[in-house]
Formats: structure tokens, C-alpha cells, sequence
């Protein structure tokens, strides 16, 4: 009975949440219809939805999403690799943390336009552009988050399952994962959504392939459906990758929080 | 990993908050010895890496140092940057009412909170480059264009904050005003204002990290004036020291402004530790 009152419960939050995802979505739609007509530059979402089948249909839009990936795969894991590794240093040694804060207060302050237009001039028109962006534009905050996850580990409760003969691996599996998940699942989380912005800046400055280029190529023809269309992939991937990947990735590493 | 991780200063951390000063000389001379030996760790790197390049793509410190001091010297910086800063003060005013009003919304209603959920995410999480190219569409090289990015910018921010804070406000409180019949307005100045205000600073700190950088590459994108427009017209000319003068600047300003309002925030809600 209890069981099934909360179910009951959860299926009409459920709904509640749709309908209003679903009056948001047409609120968004609305709002898009209202600037076509009051603007005179923004083109119709039928437009635009139909520039995007015809960049799929030119092999536009599959080919340019590889190797944006892939730039940003490569950017991104090197960001991850080298930003965990300063980021546990500056959790375990508190001469790091001082020595190395005022840096990353700073690169954090630092838009990633810069680096796009630094990296451009350094390496020209080629892959290391966007890369390198990526990498810097998403390096401070996994650094940040990191040293936070790093902090989190509970030296006192490590102390007493090693007094208590508590196994290494038990140890690493129900002390450590849980206290350091929540920020690492931040750390990369932060860093996408700061080195996606980079990649797109990088490519649409300095780069002849991929998203960025190609929604610069609708810009200087000056087509806005086929720049919007491009947003529209923009945001598609956003969604997806938070809304649908690390939403709930996060949601399951923070879970024993509200347990 | 697990053997590293409890060195004897750390552990000692969660139970005194306040480090120890080690004998001797007292810590805060330390902190800023060890903060500037790395500072000028990396400026010795990046004056051997540029003379080593020796090309202007990459200038030494010292040129760039020329700049900045140039370009204050000029009053060029404190008119881009005031510039600037009045176009995020305009943003920002206009994303406070709307994220006041979004915020106070969603804090009351199930329903409006799902229903703001997923704009403000669009708007809080789309790339900043869309933001640049749209300001610019729309409303051309003027004010404008920046003034509306920047509110849109720092609009989830402050209204996420915001219905934070409608929903940290006692409900017994709430229930007990309506027994006692005050009316709205105190219970808007008395019980409200206070449980909100510490979370629009918040979202006000947050906000401005974001809205600002966003606001700087719009203007890169289309401005006749601000910090942006002078970052963009130093890479056309492909000044890279002009380039990396504002960007120092620019870093110079915003970690200042953003301690600026940490401190107004201790001193603003000092009053609330005597409360807890």
C-alpha cells in the first residue's frame, strides 16, 4: 500500500514535471516565433530545421561533428589527465594549494576568446588550435575541483578503517569513491561545458573544419538559418550530454548524500 | 594512494579550522612568499620561453609590463573598463528583477520550478559564442547588445539563487504571520529580504564571473568601445603584447572586483554568525 501511494506520488510528480517541460518547451518555441515576426533578421524554426537536414543531407553535419570531437576528446583528456595530477597535489600539500591558488584564481578568470585568439596566432590554421584550447579553457577547473575532491577524503575515518584492519580495496571502494565522486563528476562537468565553449571559439576563429567553422561559414554568407541550425546542434548536445549523461551520473555518484 | 593522504596537517584541518602559524614567522608572511616565489616561478618561465621564441608573436613580460603601464598611463584602460562595467551594471540590474521575480516563482510553485528549469538551463549553460553572434544580430554594434547578454547571462544565477532562498524561508514563520495577520509587506521586509539577500549575493558573485567574460567576447565580437573591442583590435593589428596587456589587466580586475564583493559579503552578513 505505502509502496504503492509513493509510486502513485512519484508517476504524478512525474507528470507534473513533463507538462511543464513540455509548456516549456513550447514557451521556448513561442518566444523563438515572436522574434521572427518582431525581428526582421531571425529566421522561422521551419527554416531553420530544414537547413539542418540539408547540411545532414550534404554530409556537413556528420563529417564536422567527428573531427570537432575528436579535437575536443583529445583537448579534453589531456585537461583531465594534467589537472587531476595538480589538482591532488594541491589537495594533499598545503604549500601547493598556497603556492599555486592566486594561478588558478587567475586562469580561471581568463575567458576562453583569449585563448582561441592567443592559440590562433601561435599555431595558425591547423588541429593544435582548437586543442590547445580546449585544454586550457578546461584545465582550471578540474584543477579546482579536484584539489575540493582531494580535501573531501576523510583522513580520520581512513585512519580508523586501517586501525580496524579494514582491506585496501574497501577502503578505496567505501571511504574514498563516495567522499571524492561528487567533484570529480564537477570537475568534468565544468570542464566540458568550459572547454565546449573554447572549441567553438577556437574553430570559429582559427580552424577550417569542424562545428565552429561551419556555423562561421552561415555567418559570413550571412544565412542565419544556417547558423542557426548550427545553435540548434549546440544546444541538442548540451542537453544531452548534461541533461541525459552527467545529470544522472551525478545524481548516482552523490546518492548515499540523501540515504 | 590511500597511504598519502593523511599527512598530519591535514588531518588536523576539520578539527581546528584556523591553521597553526608555524614558529617563528607568522603565516600570512609565508602565504605570500610562497604565493609570490611561484608568481615569479612563472614569469621567469614565460621570459625564458619568449626569449627563446624570440619572435613578437610571443613578447617578454617585460614588454607586455610596458604595455599595461602604457595603457593606464593613457586613461585608455579606465575608460574600456568603465566602459564596460557600466554595460554588466545595466545587465545586471535588469537580470535582478527578472531573476527576483523568476526566482521568487519557482521558490513557491512545483510546477513553475519544472517549468523554468529547462530554459534556465539553456540560457545558463549556452555556449558564450551564440550569446557574441546573436548581441551583435540583433542589436548591432552599440550598448545594447552587450547590456541584454550580460542580463541573460547572469539571469539563471540569480534566479536559481533566489528560489533558494524562498525555499530555505521557515514555513512556521510563514504560518505563523498569516495567524497573527501582518501584513504582505512585512512579511515581504521581515522575512523574506533577510533569508534572501545572502543568496542573491551569491548568485551575484557567480553571476558576474560569467556574465563578464561573456560580455567581453561579445564586445570582441561587435563594439565600438570596452575591454572586448580593445582585446579584438589588438588582435587585428596582431599587437600580441596589446593583447596580453588587456588580458592582465582584465584578470587584474576581475580577481580585485571579485574579492571586493567576497569582503562586502563578510562584512554585509557579519551579523549572522553572532546569530549562529
Amino acid at each position: 500500500m505505502t509502496t504503492l501511494q509513493s509510486w502513485q506520488r512519484r508517476l504524478s510528480g512525474q507528470t507534473i514535471s513533463a507538462t511543464a517541460t513540455l509548456a516549456a518547451v513550447l514557451s521556448i518555441l513561442a518566444a523563438w516565433q515572436l522574434a521572427v515576426v518582431v525581428g526582421n533578421r531571425v529566421p522561422p524554426v521551419t527554416e531553420t530545421v530544414q537547413r539542418l537536414g540539408a547540411e545532414s543531407a550534404a554530409g556537413e553535419l556528420w563529417g564536422n561533428l567527428a573531427i570537432s570531437m575528436n579535437r575536443f576528446a583529445l583537448g579534453l583528456a589531456a585537461a583531465l589527465v594534467v589537472g587531476a595530477a595538480i589538482g591532488v597535489v594541491m589537495g594533499l600539500s598545503r604549500i601547493a594549494d598556497v603556492a599555486l591558488s592566486d594561478l588558478t584564481a587567475a586562469a580561471l578568470a581568463i575567458p576562453a576568446v583569449i585563448w582561441a585568439l592567443l592559440t590562433t596566432m601561435w599555431f595558425g590554421f591547423g588541429w593544435l588550435t582548437p586543442v590547445v584550447t580546449v585544454f586550457l579553457s578546461g584545465l582550471p577547473f578540474v584543477v579546482v575541483n579536484i584539489a575540493k575532491a582531494t580535501r573531501a577524503v576523510p583522513a580520520d575515518l581512513i585512519l580508523m578503517a586501517r586501525a580496524f584492519g579494514v582491506s585496501r580495496t574497501r577502503v578505496l571502494r567505501q571511504i574514498v569513491v563516495p567522499a571524492v565522486a561528487g567533484s570529480t563528476v564537477a570537475a568534468v562537468r565544468f570542464a566540458i561545458m568550459s572547454a565546449w565553449n573554447g572549441l567553438l571559439l577556437a574553430e570559429w576563429f582559427g580552424a577550417t573544419s569542424g562545428v565552429g567553422w561551419r556555423a562561421r561559414y552561415w555567418y559570413d554568407a550571412n544565412q542565419l538559418d544556417g547558423f542557426l541550425a548550427w545553435v540548434l546542434v549546440f544546444i541538442l548536445l548540451l542537453v544531452i550530454a548534461d541533461l541525459l549523461i552527467l545529470g544522472p551520473i551525478e545524481r548516482f555518484a552523490t546518492r548515499w548524500r540523501n540515504a | 594512494m590511500t597511504q598519502t593522504v593523511a599527512p598530519p596537517d591535514t588531518l588536523s584541518e576539520p578539527v581546528s579550522p584556523r591553521p597553526r602559524p608555524a614558529p617563528g614567522t607568522p603565516l600570512w608572511r609565508r602565504r605570500w612568499l610562497v604565493s609570490g616565489v611561484t608568481l615569479v616561478l612563472t614569469i621567469g618561465a614565460w621570459a625564458a620561453v619568449a626569449a627563446w621564441v624570440d619572435d613578437p608573436i610571443l613578447p617578454r613580460p617585460a614588454g607586455v609590463a610596458e604595455r599595461v603601464v602604457a595603457i593606464i598611463g593613457s586613461g585608455e584602460a579606465f575608460t574600456n573598463f568603465a566602459a564596460s562595467i557600466a554595460k554588466i551594471a545595466a545587465g545586471f540590474a535588469i537580470a535582478m528583477i527578472g531573476g527576483l521575480v523568476i526566482g521568487f516563482v519557482m521558490g513557491r510553485s512545483r510546477f513553475m520550478a519544472s517549468y523554468f528549469s529547462l530554459p534556465l538551463f539553456v540560457l545558463g549553460n549556452m555556449p558564450g559564442l551564440t550569446y557574441a553572434v546573436f548581441g551583435l544580430l540583433i542589436f548591432g554594434v552599440g550598448a545594447g547588445g552587450p547590456i541584454v547578454v550580460s542580463a541573460l547571462v547572469a539571469l539563471p544565477f540569480i534566479a536559481m539563487n533566489v528560489a533558494e532562498g524562498v525555499r530555505s524561508v521557515d514555513g512556521k514563520l510563514l504560518a505563523m504571520c498569516q495567524a497573527f495577520e501582518r501584513k504582505r509587506s512585512d512579511i515581504l521586509r521581515h522575512l523574506y529580504l533577510p533569508a534572501l539577500t545572502t543568496f542573491v549575493f551569491a548568485g551575484v558573485r557567480y553571476g558576474f564571473a560569467m556574465a563578464w567574460k561573456v560580455e567581453a567576447l561579445t564586445e570582441v565580437f561587435g563594439a565600438s568601445n570596452g575591454v572586448g573591442f580593445m582585446i579584438r583590435k589588438a588582435y587585428q593589428e596582431f599587437q600580441v603584447d596589446d593583447m596580453l596587456a588587456w588580458t592582465a589587466l582584465f584578470i587584474i580586475a576581475m580577481v580585485l572586483i571579485e574579492r571586493g564583493l567576497a569582503h562586502l559579503e563578510t562584512r554585509f552578513f557579519a551579523w549572522r554568525k553572532e546569530l549562529a
